[in-house]
Protein backbone atom coordinates (compact mmCIF):
# COMPACT_ATOMS: atom_id res chain seq x y z
CA UNK A 1 0.00 0.00 0.00
CA UNK A 2 0.99 3.60 -1.30
CA UNK A 3 2.07 5.87 1.75
CA UNK A 4 0.52 8.42 0.89
CA UNK A 5 -2.64 7.98 -1.54
CA UNK A 6 -5.07 10.57 -3.15
CA UNK A 7 -8.44 9.38 -4.46
CA UNK A 8 -10.44 11.34 -6.91
CA UNK A 9 -9.66 14.37 -4.68
CA UNK A 10 -11.72 17.74 -5.79
CA UNK A 11 -10.94 21.17 -4.00
CA UNK A 12 -12.78 24.56 -5.28
CA UNK A 13 -12.56 28.11 -4.10
CA UNK A 14 -15.86 29.23 -4.58
CA UNK A 15 -17.28 28.75 -7.72
CA UNK A 16 -13.65 27.93 -8.91
CA UNK A 17 -12.86 24.12 -9.00
CA UNK A 18 -8.85 23.92 -8.46
CA UNK A 19 -9.05 20.06 -8.18
CA UNK A 20 -11.36 18.34 -10.27
CA UNK A 21 -10.52 14.49 -9.32
CA UNK A 22 -7.30 14.02 -8.58
CA UNK A 23 -5.64 10.42 -7.62
CA UNK A 24 -2.35 10.07 -7.02
CA UNK A 25 0.00 7.98 -4.63
CA UNK A 26 3.68 8.05 -3.22
CA UNK A 27 5.51 5.21 -2.19
CA UNK A 28 7.65 4.81 0.77
CA UNK A 29 11.27 5.87 -0.08
CA UNK A 30 9.88 7.41 -3.18
CA UNK A 31 10.61 10.80 -4.44
CA UNK A 32 7.65 11.97 -6.42
CA UNK A 33 7.47 15.36 -8.60
CA UNK A 34 4.16 16.73 -9.16
CA UNK A 35 5.24 19.72 -12.07
CA UNK A 36 2.73 22.01 -14.17
CA UNK A 37 2.14 25.05 -14.52
CA UNK A 38 0.87 28.31 -12.52
CA UNK A 39 -2.93 27.79 -11.22
CA UNK A 40 -2.38 23.86 -12.42
CA UNK A 41 -4.04 23.49 -8.87
CA UNK A 42 -0.17 22.18 -7.40
CA UNK A 43 -0.26 24.52 -4.07
CA UNK A 44 -4.12 23.24 -3.33
CA UNK A 45 -2.86 19.51 -3.40
CA UNK A 46 -0.34 20.50 -0.80
CA UNK A 47 -2.94 22.12 1.27
CA UNK A 48 -5.92 19.29 0.53
CA UNK A 49 -2.89 16.97 1.46
CA UNK A 50 -1.79 19.02 4.65
CA UNK A 51 -4.68 19.51 6.31
CA UNK A 52 -5.21 23.11 4.92
CA UNK A 53 -8.17 22.93 2.91
CA UNK A 54 -10.86 20.02 2.81
CA UNK A 55 -11.85 17.69 -0.53
CA UNK A 56 -15.73 17.58 -1.03
CA UNK A 57 -15.47 14.35 -2.22
CA UNK A 58 -12.71 11.63 -2.63
CA UNK A 59 -10.31 10.13 -0.21
CA UNK A 60 -6.73 11.10 1.20
CA UNK A 61 -4.91 8.16 3.12
CA UNK A 62 -1.86 8.53 4.48
CA UNK A 63 -0.32 4.97 6.12
CA UNK A 64 -3.79 3.39 5.87
CA UNK A 65 -5.67 5.44 7.44
CA UNK A 66 -7.98 8.59 5.88
CA UNK A 67 -6.63 11.76 6.68
CA UNK A 68 -9.65 14.03 5.12
CA UNK A 69 -11.10 15.69 7.31
CA UNK A 70 -8.02 16.06 9.88
CA UNK A 71 -6.94 19.72 10.75
CA UNK A 72 -3.58 20.72 9.94
CA UNK A 73 -1.43 20.48 13.27
CA UNK A 74 -3.39 16.71 13.28
CA UNK A 75 -1.61 16.02 9.93
CA UNK A 76 0.96 17.14 11.35
CA UNK A 77 1.33 14.62 14.34
CA UNK A 78 0.81 11.97 12.18
CA UNK A 79 4.66 12.18 10.54
CA UNK A 80 3.79 14.59 7.75
CA UNK A 81 5.83 18.36 7.20
CA UNK A 82 5.35 20.83 4.79
CA UNK A 83 7.60 22.79 3.42
CA UNK A 84 5.21 25.71 2.73
CA UNK A 85 4.98 27.87 -0.06
CA UNK A 86 6.42 31.14 0.54
CA UNK A 87 8.29 29.16 3.34
CA UNK A 88 5.84 31.09 6.34
CA UNK A 89 9.19 31.30 8.40
CA UNK A 90 8.32 32.78 11.63
CA UNK A 91 10.18 35.67 10.77
CA UNK A 92 10.26 37.47 14.13
CA UNK A 93 12.02 34.70 15.76
CA UNK A 94 15.63 33.01 15.65
CA UNK A 95 16.69 30.35 13.39
CA UNK A 96 17.07 28.08 16.10
CA UNK A 97 13.59 28.59 17.49
CA UNK A 98 12.22 27.82 14.15
CA UNK A 99 14.15 24.92 14.20
CA UNK A 100 13.01 23.95 17.68
CA UNK A 101 9.31 24.68 16.22
CA UNK A 102 9.98 22.28 13.22
CA UNK A 103 10.39 19.39 16.50
CA UNK A 104 7.05 20.66 18.12
CA UNK A 105 5.43 17.55 17.20
CA UNK A 106 7.82 15.03 19.18
CA UNK A 107 7.71 17.27 21.96
CA UNK A 108 11.06 19.19 21.17
CA UNK A 109 14.33 18.51 19.99
CA UNK A 110 16.05 16.03 20.78
CA UNK A 111 19.79 15.80 20.55
CA UNK A 112 21.16 14.88 17.13
CA UNK A 113 18.09 16.69 15.07
CA UNK A 114 19.78 19.92 14.88
CA UNK A 115 23.22 18.42 14.03
CA UNK A 116 21.67 16.44 11.27
CA UNK A 117 19.61 19.62 9.39
CA UNK A 118 23.00 21.66 10.10
CA UNK A 119 24.98 18.91 8.39
CA UNK A 120 22.64 19.56 5.13
CA UNK A 121 22.61 23.41 5.78
CA UNK A 122 25.79 24.42 7.20
CA UNK A 123 25.04 27.67 6.63
CA UNK A 124 22.22 27.87 8.65
CA UNK A 125 24.45 26.63 11.79
CA UNK A 126 26.49 30.42 11.18
CA UNK A 127 22.75 32.12 11.50
CA UNK A 128 20.99 30.56 14.50
CA UNK A 129 20.99 33.48 17.01
CA UNK A 130 19.77 35.70 13.98
CA UNK A 131 16.16 36.26 13.47
CA UNK A 132 14.92 34.56 10.16
CA UNK A 133 13.35 37.52 8.51
CA UNK A 134 17.04 38.69 8.23
CA UNK A 135 17.82 35.64 6.28
CA UNK A 136 18.57 35.48 2.19
CA UNK A 137 16.17 33.98 0.32
CA UNK A 138 17.84 30.73 -0.04
CA UNK A 139 18.86 30.55 3.45
CA UNK A 140 15.39 31.33 4.50
CA UNK A 141 14.02 28.04 2.06
CA UNK A 142 17.20 26.27 3.55
CA UNK A 143 15.15 26.89 7.25
CA UNK A 144 11.99 26.25 5.81
CA UNK A 145 13.51 22.60 4.79
CA UNK A 146 14.95 22.23 7.97
CA UNK A 147 12.40 23.30 10.11
CA UNK A 148 10.09 20.23 8.21
CA UNK A 149 13.18 17.59 8.58
CA UNK A 150 12.85 18.51 12.25
CA UNK A 151 10.02 16.59 13.09
CA UNK A 152 11.61 13.59 11.58
CA UNK A 153 8.72 13.30 9.13
CA UNK A 154 8.22 10.17 7.56
CA UNK A 155 6.71 12.40 4.51
CA UNK A 156 7.96 15.74 3.71
CA UNK A 157 5.47 17.76 1.13
CA UNK A 158 7.65 20.67 -0.74
CA UNK A 159 5.68 23.58 -2.33
CA UNK A 160 8.29 25.12 -5.11
CA UNK A 161 11.20 25.00 -2.98
CA UNK A 162 12.97 27.10 -5.94
CA UNK A 163 11.02 29.57 -6.72
CA UNK A 164 11.99 32.92 -6.91
CA UNK A 165 15.63 32.25 -5.96
CA UNK A 166 19.09 33.48 -7.67
CA UNK A 167 20.64 29.92 -9.72
CA UNK A 168 23.22 29.50 -6.99
CA UNK A 169 20.45 28.71 -4.48
CA UNK A 170 18.53 26.61 -6.32
CA UNK A 171 21.17 24.38 -7.00
CA UNK A 172 22.39 24.25 -3.51
CA UNK A 173 18.75 23.64 -2.55
CA UNK A 174 18.06 20.39 -5.29
CA UNK A 175 21.70 19.44 -3.89
CA UNK A 176 20.08 19.01 -0.61
CA UNK A 177 16.93 17.63 -1.66
CA UNK A 178 19.45 14.94 -4.10
CA UNK A 179 21.00 14.41 -0.48
CA UNK A 180 17.69 13.39 1.36
CA UNK A 181 16.83 11.09 -1.55
CA UNK A 182 20.02 9.31 -0.92
CA UNK A 183 19.01 8.70 2.60
CA UNK A 184 15.86 7.31 1.29
CA UNK A 185 13.84 9.77 2.78
CA UNK A 186 9.85 10.14 0.66
CA UNK A 187 9.45 13.75 -0.69
CA UNK A 188 6.19 14.47 -2.89
CA UNK A 189 8.10 17.63 -4.58
CA UNK A 190 5.95 20.21 -6.40
CA UNK A 191 8.09 22.63 -8.68
CA UNK A 192 7.39 25.13 -11.42
CA UNK A 193 11.32 24.10 -12.78
CA UNK A 194 10.10 20.78 -14.11
CA UNK A 195 13.32 20.27 -15.47
CA UNK A 196 15.13 19.67 -12.21
CA UNK A 197 12.47 18.26 -10.14
CA UNK A 198 12.57 15.17 -13.23
CA UNK A 199 16.05 14.68 -12.57
CA UNK A 200 15.86 14.00 -9.09
CA UNK A 201 12.29 12.01 -8.70
CA UNK A 202 11.64 8.52 -9.24
CA UNK A 203 8.33 9.72 -10.86
CA UNK A 204 6.20 12.53 -12.09
CA UNK A 205 2.65 13.23 -12.42
CA UNK A 206 1.72 16.59 -14.73
CA UNK A 207 -1.08 18.59 -13.21
CA UNK A 208 -3.23 20.74 -15.47
CA UNK A 209 -5.95 22.80 -14.81
CA UNK A 210 -7.34 20.71 -11.73
CA UNK A 211 -6.50 17.25 -13.53
CA UNK A 212 -3.89 14.73 -13.73
CA UNK A 213 -3.04 14.62 -17.59
CA UNK A 214 0.62 12.24 -17.67
CA UNK A 215 1.67 10.15 -14.98
CA UNK A 216 5.21 7.93 -14.84
CA UNK A 217 8.37 7.29 -14.62
CA UNK A 218 10.41 10.80 -14.13
CA UNK A 219 13.06 9.53 -16.77
CA UNK A 220 10.40 8.56 -19.49
CA UNK A 221 8.03 11.73 -18.57
CA UNK A 222 10.74 13.67 -19.56
CA UNK A 223 11.86 12.36 -22.64
CA UNK A 224 8.34 12.70 -24.11
CA UNK A 225 7.70 15.57 -26.81
CA UNK A 226 4.71 17.19 -24.94
CA UNK A 227 6.46 17.73 -21.91
CA UNK A 228 9.85 19.08 -23.50
CA UNK A 229 7.49 21.33 -25.51
CA UNK A 230 5.63 22.01 -22.45
CA UNK A 231 7.73 22.34 -19.12
CA UNK A 232 11.64 21.83 -20.21
CA UNK A 233 11.27 24.50 -22.90
CA UNK A 234 12.62 22.59 -25.38
CA UNK B 1 10.90 67.96 49.33
CA UNK B 2 12.65 64.87 49.86
CA UNK B 3 10.01 62.65 51.51
CA UNK B 4 7.38 64.14 48.73
CA UNK B 5 10.05 62.98 46.02
CA UNK B 6 10.18 59.56 47.60
CA UNK B 7 6.77 59.36 48.37
CA UNK B 8 5.28 59.82 45.30
CA UNK B 9 8.03 57.31 44.01
CA UNK B 10 6.71 54.92 46.15
CA UNK B 11 3.53 55.80 44.48
CA UNK B 12 4.68 55.11 41.04
CA UNK B 13 6.14 51.47 41.66
CA UNK B 14 2.42 50.17 42.71
CA UNK B 15 0.74 52.10 40.27
CA UNK B 16 3.06 51.13 37.28
CA UNK B 17 3.06 47.45 38.65
CA UNK B 18 -0.72 47.52 38.78
CA UNK B 19 -0.53 48.97 34.56
CA UNK B 20 2.22 46.81 34.30
CA UNK B 21 -0.10 43.43 34.85
CA UNK B 22 -2.40 44.92 32.77
CA UNK B 23 -0.70 46.11 29.47
CA UNK B 24 1.29 42.79 29.55
CA UNK B 25 -1.96 40.97 29.20
CA UNK B 26 -3.38 43.16 26.66
CA UNK B 27 0.01 43.22 24.23
CA UNK B 28 -0.32 39.49 25.11
CA UNK B 29 -3.94 38.43 23.75
CA UNK B 30 -3.01 41.36 21.16
CA UNK B 31 0.01 39.21 19.63
CA UNK B 32 -1.72 35.94 19.89
CA UNK B 33 -4.91 37.38 18.28
CA UNK B 34 -4.45 40.90 16.63
CA UNK B 35 -7.52 41.60 19.58
CA UNK B 36 -7.17 44.66 21.45
CA UNK B 37 -8.79 43.01 24.46
CA UNK B 38 -11.11 45.79 26.16
CA UNK B 39 -11.98 43.49 28.86
CA UNK B 40 -9.06 42.95 30.40
CA UNK B 41 -9.47 45.18 33.11
CA UNK B 42 -12.25 43.35 34.24
CA UNK B 43 -10.11 40.76 35.51
CA UNK B 44 -8.17 43.00 37.45
CA UNK B 45 -11.64 44.29 38.99
CA UNK B 46 -13.12 40.46 39.28
CA UNK B 47 -9.45 39.32 40.90
CA UNK B 48 -10.32 42.38 43.83
CA UNK B 49 -14.11 41.48 44.09
CA UNK B 50 -13.59 37.87 44.69
CA UNK B 51 -11.17 38.10 47.16
CA UNK B 52 -13.02 40.66 49.25
CA UNK B 53 -15.59 38.27 49.38
CA UNK B 54 -13.67 35.19 50.25
CA UNK B 55 -10.80 36.56 51.82
CA UNK B 56 -12.02 39.86 53.18
CA UNK B 57 -15.27 38.90 53.78
CA UNK B 58 -15.42 34.95 53.79
CA UNK B 59 -12.61 34.66 56.32
CA UNK B 60 -10.55 32.31 54.02
CA UNK B 61 -6.83 32.12 54.38
CA UNK B 62 -4.53 33.59 51.86
CA UNK B 63 -3.16 30.57 50.66
CA UNK B 64 -6.77 29.27 49.93
CA UNK B 65 -8.52 32.59 48.67
CA UNK B 66 -5.86 33.44 45.98
CA UNK B 67 -6.00 30.53 44.02
CA UNK B 68 -9.51 30.24 44.13
CA UNK B 69 -9.80 33.57 43.24
CA UNK B 70 -7.22 33.04 39.96
CA UNK B 71 -9.37 29.67 39.23
CA UNK B 72 -12.62 31.65 38.59
CA UNK B 73 -10.90 34.65 36.87
CA UNK B 74 -9.06 31.92 34.33
CA UNK B 75 -12.62 30.11 33.54
CA UNK B 76 -13.91 33.47 32.86
CA UNK B 77 -11.22 34.51 30.81
CA UNK B 78 -11.10 31.29 29.00
CA UNK B 79 -14.98 31.82 28.49
CA UNK B 80 -13.97 35.16 26.88
CA UNK B 81 -11.46 33.48 24.57
CA UNK B 82 -13.98 31.39 23.28
CA UNK B 83 -16.34 34.09 22.64
CA UNK B 84 -13.97 36.46 20.94
CA UNK B 85 -12.03 34.44 19.19
CA UNK B 86 -12.90 32.05 16.46
CA UNK B 87 -10.58 31.28 14.27
CA UNK B 88 -11.26 31.79 10.46
CA UNK B 89 -14.83 33.21 11.48
CA UNK B 90 -12.84 36.09 12.34
CA UNK B 91 -15.23 39.19 11.01
CA UNK B 92 -13.79 42.47 10.98
CA UNK B 93 -11.57 43.32 13.70
CA UNK B 94 -14.25 46.39 14.75
CA UNK B 95 -16.22 43.57 15.76
CA UNK B 96 -14.46 42.05 17.65
CA UNK B 97 -13.49 45.37 19.58
CA UNK B 98 -17.13 45.74 20.31
CA UNK B 99 -17.18 42.04 21.60
CA UNK B 100 -14.40 42.74 24.14
CA UNK B 101 -15.87 46.17 25.16
CA UNK B 102 -19.39 44.50 25.06
CA UNK B 103 -18.10 41.86 27.19
CA UNK B 104 -16.30 44.50 30.04
CA UNK B 105 -19.48 46.06 30.48
CA UNK B 106 -21.34 42.95 30.42
CA UNK B 107 -18.46 41.56 33.56
CA UNK B 108 -19.27 44.70 35.28
CA UNK B 109 -22.54 45.00 35.13
CA UNK B 110 -23.12 41.41 36.62
CA UNK B 111 -20.73 42.21 39.30
CA UNK B 112 -22.69 45.24 40.21
CA UNK B 113 -25.39 42.74 40.49
CA UNK B 114 -23.32 39.93 42.49
CA UNK B 115 -21.99 42.06 45.18
CA UNK B 116 -23.00 45.88 44.78
CA UNK B 117 -22.21 48.89 43.86
CA UNK B 118 -20.14 50.05 47.02
CA UNK B 119 -16.26 50.77 47.24
CA UNK B 120 -14.66 47.87 48.63
CA UNK B 121 -11.53 46.87 50.31
CA UNK B 122 -9.76 44.12 52.28
CA UNK B 123 -6.80 44.11 54.34
CA UNK B 124 -3.14 44.47 53.54
CA UNK B 125 -1.28 41.05 53.29
CA UNK B 126 1.37 42.04 55.77
CA UNK B 127 -0.31 44.46 57.85
CA UNK B 128 -0.29 48.46 57.56
CA UNK B 129 2.22 49.64 59.77
CA UNK B 130 4.47 51.77 57.18
CA UNK B 131 7.90 51.22 56.71
CA UNK B 132 9.82 54.68 56.77
CA UNK B 133 12.39 55.68 53.86
CA UNK B 134 13.82 58.61 53.42
CA UNK B 135 10.52 60.16 55.54
CA UNK B 136 8.37 58.49 53.31
CA UNK B 137 5.82 55.94 54.37
CA UNK B 138 6.08 53.32 52.25
CA UNK B 139 2.87 51.01 52.61
CA UNK B 140 3.89 47.02 53.11
CA UNK B 141 1.19 46.33 50.57
CA UNK B 142 3.55 47.94 47.94
CA UNK B 143 6.20 45.41 48.21
CA UNK B 144 3.79 42.49 46.93
CA UNK B 145 2.39 44.47 44.45
CA UNK B 146 5.96 45.16 43.23
CA UNK B 147 7.16 41.79 43.61
CA UNK B 148 3.61 40.03 42.52
CA UNK B 149 4.70 42.37 38.98
CA UNK B 150 8.66 41.72 38.72
CA UNK B 151 7.36 37.74 39.45
CA UNK B 152 5.00 37.56 37.30
CA UNK B 153 5.58 39.17 34.17
CA UNK B 154 9.66 37.68 34.70
CA UNK B 155 8.01 34.36 34.62
CA UNK B 156 5.90 35.25 32.19
CA UNK B 157 8.93 36.01 29.78
CA UNK B 158 10.86 33.07 30.94
CA UNK B 159 7.97 31.18 29.53
CA UNK B 160 7.62 32.44 26.22
CA UNK B 161 10.90 32.54 25.40
CA UNK B 162 12.45 29.46 26.98
CA UNK B 163 9.94 27.00 27.00
CA UNK B 164 8.64 25.11 24.24
CA UNK B 165 5.00 26.09 24.71
CA UNK B 166 5.91 29.37 24.80
CA UNK B 167 7.80 29.51 21.63
CA UNK B 168 4.86 27.48 19.88
CA UNK B 169 2.41 30.74 21.48
CA UNK B 170 4.96 33.02 19.81
CA UNK B 171 4.69 31.29 16.82
CA UNK B 172 0.29 31.13 16.95
CA UNK B 173 1.04 34.87 17.30
CA UNK B 174 3.10 35.44 13.95
CA UNK B 175 1.77 32.94 11.50
CA UNK B 176 -1.13 30.73 12.46
CA UNK B 177 -1.24 28.37 9.40
CA UNK B 178 2.96 28.07 9.91
CA UNK B 179 2.04 26.52 13.78
CA UNK B 180 -0.71 24.62 12.76
CA UNK B 181 1.81 22.77 10.10
CA UNK B 182 4.45 22.41 13.12
CA UNK B 183 1.28 20.45 14.56
CA UNK B 184 1.47 23.28 17.16
CA UNK B 185 -2.79 23.23 18.26
CA UNK B 186 -3.50 26.50 17.44
CA UNK B 187 -7.29 27.12 19.18
CA UNK B 188 -5.57 25.88 22.45
CA UNK B 189 -2.94 27.33 22.46
CA UNK B 190 -4.42 30.85 21.55
CA UNK B 191 -6.93 30.42 24.68
CA UNK B 192 -4.30 29.96 26.37
CA UNK B 193 -3.00 33.30 25.83
CA UNK B 194 -6.63 34.62 27.42
CA UNK B 195 -6.36 32.54 30.34
CA UNK B 196 -2.48 33.68 30.95
CA UNK B 197 -3.67 37.30 30.34
CA UNK B 198 -6.56 36.97 32.42
CA UNK B 199 -4.90 35.71 35.32
CA UNK B 200 -2.34 38.49 35.28
CA UNK B 201 -5.00 40.86 35.40
CA UNK B 202 -6.61 38.52 38.05
CA UNK B 203 -3.26 38.70 40.23
CA UNK B 204 -3.25 42.92 39.73
CA UNK B 205 -6.62 43.17 41.65
CA UNK B 206 -5.43 40.74 44.44
CA UNK B 207 -2.43 42.79 45.47
CA UNK B 208 -3.52 46.19 44.35
CA UNK B 209 -7.07 46.23 46.31
CA UNK B 210 -6.00 46.95 50.26
CA UNK B 211 -4.30 49.88 48.45
CA UNK B 212 -6.46 51.25 45.91
CA UNK B 213 -10.19 49.93 47.09
CA UNK B 214 -12.08 48.35 44.32
CA UNK B 215 -15.68 48.45 43.04
CA UNK B 216 -17.57 47.18 39.97
CA UNK B 217 -17.12 49.87 37.60
CA UNK B 218 -13.05 50.31 37.81
CA UNK B 219 -12.24 47.39 35.10
CA UNK B 220 -12.75 49.66 31.92
CA UNK B 221 -10.65 53.06 32.99
CA UNK B 222 -7.73 49.88 33.98
CA UNK B 223 -8.12 49.01 30.17
CA UNK B 224 -7.99 52.11 28.49
CA UNK B 225 -4.87 52.52 30.95
CA UNK B 226 -3.27 49.25 30.12
CA UNK B 227 -4.22 49.89 26.35
CA UNK B 228 -2.49 53.15 26.15
CA UNK B 229 0.63 51.74 28.04
CA UNK B 230 0.92 48.80 25.66
CA UNK B 231 0.68 51.20 22.53
CA UNK B 232 3.20 53.58 24.17
CA UNK B 233 5.22 50.83 24.66
CA UNK B 234 4.54 49.24 21.62
CA UNK B 235 1.94 46.46 20.89
CA UNK B 236 2.85 43.10 20.89
CA UNK B 237 5.79 43.88 22.62
CA UNK B 238 6.22 42.55 26.63
CA UNK B 239 9.31 44.85 27.55
CA UNK B 240 7.17 47.41 25.28
CA UNK B 241 4.30 47.13 27.16
CA UNK B 242 6.33 47.47 30.74
CA UNK B 243 8.27 50.52 29.53
CA UNK B 244 4.75 52.23 28.56
CA UNK B 245 3.06 51.25 32.19
CA UNK B 246 5.96 52.60 33.92
CA UNK B 247 6.38 55.83 31.84
CA UNK B 248 2.76 56.56 32.11
CA UNK B 249 2.50 55.94 36.26
CA UNK B 250 5.42 58.31 36.59
CA UNK B 251 3.90 60.83 34.74
CA UNK B 252 0.58 60.03 37.02
CA UNK B 253 2.17 60.38 40.21
CA UNK B 254 4.00 62.86 39.53
CA UNK B 255 1.49 65.30 37.81
CA UNK B 256 -0.49 63.90 41.34
CA UNK B 257 1.99 65.19 43.51
CA UNK B 258 3.19 68.25 42.40
CA UNK B 259 -0.04 69.61 39.78
CA UNK B 260 -3.10 67.77 41.34
CA UNK B 261 -5.24 64.89 41.31
CA UNK B 262 -7.30 65.76 38.66
CA UNK B 263 -4.83 66.29 36.08
CA UNK B 264 -3.36 62.89 36.68
CA UNK B 265 -6.17 61.10 33.95
CA UNK B 266 -5.47 64.29 31.92
CA UNK B 267 -2.23 63.38 31.34
CA UNK B 268 -2.91 60.04 30.36
CA UNK B 269 -5.29 60.52 27.65
CA UNK B 270 -3.20 63.83 26.43
CA UNK B 271 0.23 61.38 26.11
CA UNK B 272 -1.62 58.59 24.50
CA UNK B 273 -3.01 60.84 22.08
CA UNK B 274 0.19 62.04 21.05
CA UNK B 275 1.48 58.64 20.63
CA UNK B 276 -1.48 57.01 18.52
CA UNK B 277 -0.96 60.79 16.12
CA UNK B 278 2.41 60.89 16.33
CA UNK B 279 4.21 57.55 17.45
CA UNK B 280 1.60 54.93 16.12
CA UNK B 281 4.56 51.96 16.21
CA UNK B 282 4.96 53.01 20.24
CA UNK B 283 8.56 53.50 21.65
CA UNK B 284 10.12 49.95 21.18
CA UNK B 285 7.55 49.26 18.25
CA UNK B 286 10.13 49.80 14.84
CA UNK B 287 11.81 47.48 15.20
CA UNK B 288 8.75 44.94 15.74
CA UNK B 289 6.46 46.55 13.41
CA UNK B 290 9.08 45.98 10.26
CA UNK B 291 8.93 41.89 11.71
CA UNK B 292 4.76 42.51 11.52
CA UNK B 293 5.07 43.90 8.55
CA UNK B 294 7.23 40.70 6.87
CA UNK B 295 4.96 38.08 8.11
CA UNK B 296 1.90 40.09 6.79
CA UNK B 297 3.94 39.72 3.72
CA UNK B 298 4.14 35.55 4.12
CA UNK B 299 0.14 35.72 4.92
Amino acid sequence: MALLELEDVAVSYGNIAALRGVSMAVEDGEIVALIGANGAGKSTLIKAVAGLLRSRQGDVRYAGRTIKGLDAARVARLGLAVVPEARRLFGAMSVAENLELGAFVRGGARRGDLEEVLTLFPRLAERLPQKAATLSGGEQQMLAIGRALMARPRLVLMDEPSIGLAPMMVQAIFAAIARLREQGRTILLVEQNARLAMRLADRAYVLELGRVTLAGQASELAAMDRIQELYLGA
Amino acid sequence: MLADFVQTVFAALSIGSMYALVAVGVTLVYSATRIINFAQGEFVMLGGMIMVSLYGEGGWPLWAAVPVTLLLTAALAALLGLVAYRPGRQGALISVLIITIGASMAISGSAFHVWDGDVHRFPAFSGDAPIKFLGAALAPQTLWIFGAAVLCIGALFLFLHHSLWGKAMRACAIDRTAAALMGIPVGPTVLASFVLAGLLGSIAGIVITPLTMVDYSGGMLLAIKGFSAAMLGGMGNVAGAVLGSVVFAVLEAFAATYLSSTVKELITFVVIILVLMFLPNGLLGGRQQRGLAQEDTLE
